[in-house]
């Protein structure tokens, strides 16, 4: 039995992690994309189902930069109501399958507003790279 | 009795110290550089702020195409002078190298390490055996390596924000590429990276 005098900072408390809860991204876009993305198929390992739900991985496209420079983009939604902070690398792979190291490569730090899509990008570091792994994680 | 056992367990907790000691690595531990878990310090720049600063140049001016609009290919490019600008001391190389062995990569860019700013080649050696060849055999017994692109730039600082006990901290990366034909900036980026940590009530 919750005593009478607990009633009320309980109410407040509940209140407050609500309200700071739901600072949520509204967005606004052109109804019929004029943009022709050239999506890639996924294929998704999860280690962390926890950071899958906050941080998703909506899609990916591709592109060629300086004629021969492959660029990708990663749609990210935060599915959560809540700001969510993680990390994220982008491995690259040459016809052979090989990695392909690059000296500015790395983990990089991010966040993303909640229930916002964000787009994160990279330029391989190589013409011969042909393949890439997106990696996050918390 | 009682004495006895609290100078056993007493020595058993000392020996297990000294023991698991023994194992220790000295406090010491590797982190992989282009790690999560390099050191974040918030009023500090740090290695990871070079590399995400250089990485996002690399891209912008690789994605600009106006490397492929250079005369040569690959292009030719001089580094000019990069200002550190901010309170704290460094090597801009932290910054410039990281750009130079990534472009590199590209096989779009080649530096040129006998041009330099003010007239110091990075490479004096080269430069020299250069010249002499040029002397003894003639301009047209080595090629035209005049840069087509020189890069400069500066980092600057912003005062600290502060707000209570939260602190905030700004780097902003500028970087220039100038065609050296024209003297016009051809591509500029600016890249800024914010970081904000809590600074102690206590003391200083």
């Amino acid at each position: 039995m919750i005593s009478k005098s607990l009633i009320a900072p309980l109410l407040l408390l509940s209140a407050s992690i609500f309200y700071t809860g739901c600072t949520t991204v509204n967005s606004a876009e052109r109804a019929v994309p004029q943009a022709l993305k050239n999506s890639v198929d996924l294929t998704r390992v999860t280690t962390d189902p926890s950071l899958k739900r906050k941080v998703y991985v909506v899609g990916m496209n591709e592109s060629y930069v300086s004629g021969n420079m492959l660029k990708v983009q990663a749609e990210l939604q935060n599915k959560t109501n809540s700001y969510q902070e993680f990390y994220y690398a982008f491995d690259w792979f040459d016809v052979d399958g090989m990695l392909v190291s690059s000296p500015t490569g790395g983990w990089r730090p991010s966040g993303i507003q909640a229930r916002e899509l964000k787009a994160i990008t990279a330029v391989a570091p190589t013409p011969k790279t042909v393949d890439f792994r997106l990696k996050l994680r918390e | 009795m009682k004495l006895q056992k609290t100078i056993l367990l007493f020595a058993s907790i000392a020996s297990a110290l000294i023991f698991s000691g023994c194992a220790s690595t000295g406090g010491g531990s590797y982190v992989n550089s282009q790690g999560p878990d390099t050191l974040v310090a918030g009023n500090q720049i740090t290695i990871t702020d070079f590399s995400i600063a250089s990485d996002e140049m690399v891209n912008s001016l690789v994605s600009s195409g106006v490397l492929d609009r250079a005369p040569k290919q690959p292009a030719i490019m001089a580094i000019s002078r990069v200002i550190n600008d901010t309170r704290e001391q460094f090597d801009t190389d932290q910054l410039v190298k990281k750009i130079r062995v990534a472009l590199n990569q590209t096989g779009k860019v080649m530096t040129t390490t006998t041009v330099g700013f003010g007239g110091n080649a990075e490479d004096k050696m080269a430069e020299a055996i250069r010249a002499k060849k040029e002397y003894l055999e003639g301009k047209g017994s080595v090629p035209d390596t005049t840069p087509d692109f020189s890069l400069s730039g500066k980092i600057i600082q912003p005062p600290k924000v502060k707000d209570g006990n939260l602190r905030q901290n700004s780097y902003i990366f500028q970087l220039s590429l100038t065609e050296t034909k024209s003297g016009l900036a051809v591509w500029e980026d600016e890249k800024t990276i914010t970081k904000q940590y809590k600074k102690s009530s206590i003391g200083w």
